[in-house]
């Protein structure tokens, strides 16, 4: 076959395996499978993880700040802090969704203005130049919330604000605030009920827009939160059980307030540690939570979680992985290329026929114009009028 | 009197070789408008020099052919061409006040006969000659009533011209109003000699500088008019209603064609007309100046813009007609006020229009006495030539005046060139009453009162 496809095919398989966790299979006759066989085989091939995978193509996060003012620093530096780690991890940023209050990095009380960071050793600049915030401000509500959730926006609303997901997404939602038995505190204004979160879930199931759904809660009195969720493929965490507080982590003396929670601090020891091939899986992740650190009991259900959190993987949720399937055949994109099968072998002898040539080169739509600057810009046309003018009015005037 | 024209040039030549005055001059706005200033120009030529349009930019509205003009010219040279127009103006001047002192001394005026007896007596003595006689030539004057008046001294005018710290100031900033000024001058004077081809051109030439000199079209023709049938037959032709030489017109038109198609040729489009007489006509650009067209065409609501723009575009050029008509036999007075009109009323005037009237008025010194207002006039001359730049200071640089005071010196400006316009006029009037009819009325103040 022609050697810059090949070429092409073998940078892009190098490249892929270094981009994806996943393996790379090769097909390499196409046309005899049966093309629904392949798909299902394709989905259930999963990122190469041993036993059952999780069969999705695409990862979302949504993550929410629930507070805002500058002594809930350690709010946004928590949802910031997950930010990071999904970016990091290969979620794009036209997959997450991010709700913050973002009234902390230009608060005129920040020491270090245009910062965020969660970490008294301040290590790491959270805020930096290129995060992405879709809803911010007073944006952040409830009913926006349910709205990313269950995909029931106005026509005006742009695709950044929107969860554009499918039934084969893994959708990652954090939400950090303030809460209190079965309701979370949004901006010091309103608040929403565990029942609010579990229906919007059960939409979202009926509407088939996820595939698995990770749930985590990061306030007090966390676990009542996600308590009335009744949807299937949804696992969730939370900081702690009904009737016990979360904690913060520590302070910042020049910042002034807490940075950190315990419970986010402790998994982001752990998920710091991670790569993007990681194999870890969601039940080591839960067994490095100790209670005696956190100084709160986290909460885990994994009631409506067939699969199991022994057979997830981390950036099952946290990760953007993809299977990436390569094929041999090519695709026609203009009318007078010919589509080459894959068992018609084409000898490259280093010169390209004037067929190929044509498909290589094609000429440009548009000409351009190179236009140099003229020093002698009284022409000659211009000159003899002119002249013919003058010579006109003198012979007249002298008649 | 020849010290004063040499001091007028000698001045110019100095503040241009030992000072700098050039370049803020250029930057005041009562000197410099939109249509005439000469850091535009410098622009319009760079940018034609890097093949691009000039007048694409908004910044550049004067004619092609000035363009072309200084675009071949050397940087150097420049300012000693515009000294060279000013004194080519100057002399021009002093010919059109030669022919009107020949005129003047003309003029006649109807005796005025206290009784029957004496004019009998005086009608015997005078019956060859028709002419009075004034004391400068020595014979007795026939008429005590007839007022002494000096012959006009022609190089006077060309000192006023020269002298004059508004001339001084135009030529120094480089404005293009030197061009207008010496285009209507050269035309002018054409036509007092009777030239008809050479004056049209100037006029045509005038006119495609900035708009407004086709006003002067129709005196002129009656001023080529007046000195063709002088010259070839007496006075009978001249006593038709009204007489201008109808060729003009025609030769006027036809030299403006010729010139536009020669822009034409030049620029290669007819885009210029839009951004240099589109400019003049419809004023887009509302830069402060002496007028009085920026500061209502800025708070003006869109709707009414356009019927604001014909009224105060009617307001120059209604009076050509009657004033013409009125005047049909002092085409150069006409010449006169059409300037005070001019630089009155016009969409960006500079105080260069005021030093292009004022030589003509001055050619008609023996008005000064029928007029009322000069006292005024001259101390609002001055005065607002103080103010106007320190009121631009404090509303522009300082910062604490605003537009208002500006605005209210020009109002003042309005008003002197007003007043003047009506005094001078109803001098001429007066003047010619009582040449004429009101022989019994010289000299005397008229009360009339109603019984």
């Amino acid at each position: 076959m022609n050697f810059l496809n090949w070429l092409v095919l073998v940078l892009g398989a190098a490249s892929a395996t270094n981009a994806a966790g996943g393996a790379i299979r090769v097909v390499e006759d196409m046309r005899g499978l049966d093309r629904a066989a392949l798909a299902a085989d394709f989905l259930s091939a999963g990122a190469g993880s041993s036993g059952g995978g999780s069969g999705h193509t695409n990862n979302w996060a949504v993550l929410v700040c629930t507070s805002r003012f500058w002594f809930n620093y350690r709010h946004i530096a928590n949802t910031l802090s997950m930010y990071r780690t999904v970016k990091r991890l290969g979620i794009p940023d036209s997959n997450i969704i991010l709700m913050l209050a973002d009234d902390v990095a230009c608060n005129p009380r920040n020491h270090f203005p245009a910062t965020v960071y969660n970490n008294a050793g301040r290590y790491l600049d959270l805020y930096g130049s290129n995060i992405e915030v879709d809803y911010r401000g007073y944006e952040v509500t409830v009913e926006n919330f349910i709205r990313v959730l269950t995909g029931r926006h106005e026509e005006h609303v742009p695709r950044s604000k929107r969860l554009l997901t499918d039934d084969r997404s893994n959708i990652l939602i954090f939400m950090t605030g303030h809460g209190g038995k079965e309701f979370l505190k949004f901006q010091d204004a309103e608040e929403i009920g565990s029942h609010d979160i579990a229906d919007a879930i059960a939409q979202m199931f009926e509407k088939k827009r996820y595939n698995e759904i990770f749930f985590m809660i990061d306030t007090c009195q966390a676990a009542s939160l996600y308590k009335q969720i009744y949807s299937p493929n949804v696992l969730a965490a939370a900081s702690s059980l009904t009737g016990q507080s979360s904690y913060s982590h520590h302070h910042d003396m020049e910042i002034g307030t807490a940075v950190i929670d315990r419970w986010t601090y402790s998994n982001l020891e752990t998920l710091e540690k991670l790569e993007r091939q990681d194999k870890n899986t969601l039940a080591n992740l839960f067994k490095t939570y100790d209670s005696s650190v956190i100084l709160s009991d986290p909460g885990i259900r994994t009631d409506l979680f067939p699969r199991g959190i022994e057979n997830a993987l981390v950036t099952d949720f946290f990760g953007g992985v993809q299977t990436t399937e390569l094929t041999l055949e090519m695709y026609k994109t203009s009318e007078k290329q010919k589509v080459l099968p894959a068992d018609v072998k084409v000898e490259f002898d280093g010169r390209l026929s004037s067929a190929q040539k044509d498909t290589l080169l094609e000429k440009p739509r548009y000409k351009l114009k190179v236009v140099l600057p003229q020093t002698y810009l009284i022409n000659v046309p211009f000159v003899l009028c002119f002249g013919l003018l003058l010579t006109g009015v003198v012979v007249a005037g002298s008649v | 009197m020849e010290v004063l024209a040499v001091l007028g040039v000698v001045i110019r030549l100095a503040l241009v070789q030992r000072t700098d005055f050039a370049r803020t001059l250029d930057q005041r706005v009562e000197v410099s408008t939109p249509v005439t200033s000469f850091k535009r120009m410098q622009e319009g030529v760079f940018l034609w020099r890097n093949n691009i349009n000039p007048y694409e930019g908004g910044v550049f509205h004067q004619a092609p052919l000035l363009l072309a003009l200084f675009h071949v010219l050397d940087d150097r040279m420049i300012p000693y061409l515009f000294i060279l127009l000013d004194i080519l103006v100057a002399k021009m001047l002093v010919e059109i006040a030669k022919h009107r002192a020949l005129d003047l001394k003309n003029q006649t005026w109807r005796p005025f006969f206290p009784s029957k007896e004496e004019k009998e007596a005086l009608l015997a003595h005078e019956s060859a000659e028709s002419k009075t006689v004034t004391k400068e030539s020595g014979v007795k004057k026939s008429d005590p009533t007839i007022p002494t008046e000096s012959a006009l001294v022609p190089l006077f005018v060309g000192v006023v011209y020269l002298l004059n710290p508004l001339s001084i100031v135009t030529c120094l900033a480089r404005s293009m109003l030197v061009f207008n000024t010496a285009a209507v001058v050269t035309g002018v004077y054409f036509a007092v000699k009777g030239r008809q081809v050479y004056s049209m051109f100037f006029l045509a030439l005038a006119s495609y500088v900035s708009m407004y000199p086709v006003m002067f079209v129709l005196p002129c023709s009656m001023l080529i008019a007046k000195s063709l049938k002088v010259k070839i037959w007496p006075n009978i032709i001249f006593e038709q209603p009204f007489s201008a030489s109808p060729v003009s017109f025609l030769l006027f038109a036809t030299f403006t064609i010729a010139l536009l198609g020669v822009s034409n040729v030049l620029m290669g489009s007819w885009d210029f007309l839009e951004s240099t007489y589109g400019v003049i006509l419809l004023v887009p650009d509302l830069q402060p100046n002496t007028g009085l067209w920026w500061y209502i065409f800025i708070e003006m609501f869109d709707q009414f813009r356009l019927f604001f723009l014909l009224v105060f575009q009617v307001f120059v050029v209604a009076f050509v007609l009657p004033l013409s008509l009125k005047f049909r036999e002092h085409p150069l007075f006409v010449v006169a006020v059409f300037g005070i009109i001019i630089a009155t009323f016009k969409s960006y005037p500079a105080v260069g229009d005021v030093a292009a009237y004022i030589p003509f008025v001055f050619m008609y010194q023996e008005l000064f006495k029928y007029m009322k207002n000069l006292y005024i006039i001259t101390h609002l001359g001055f005065s607002t030539c103080i103010l106007l730049p320190l009121f631009y200071n404090l509303w522009i640089y300082a910062g604490s005046g605003n537009a208002n005071f500006f605005y209210a010196i020009t109002l003042i400006v309005g008003v002197a060139q007003v007043l003047l316009l009506g005094d001078f006029i109803g001098a001429m009037v007066r003047r010619e009453w009582e040449r004429g009819e009101g022989y019994a009325f010289r000299g005397r103040r008229i009360e009339v009162m109603l019984k």
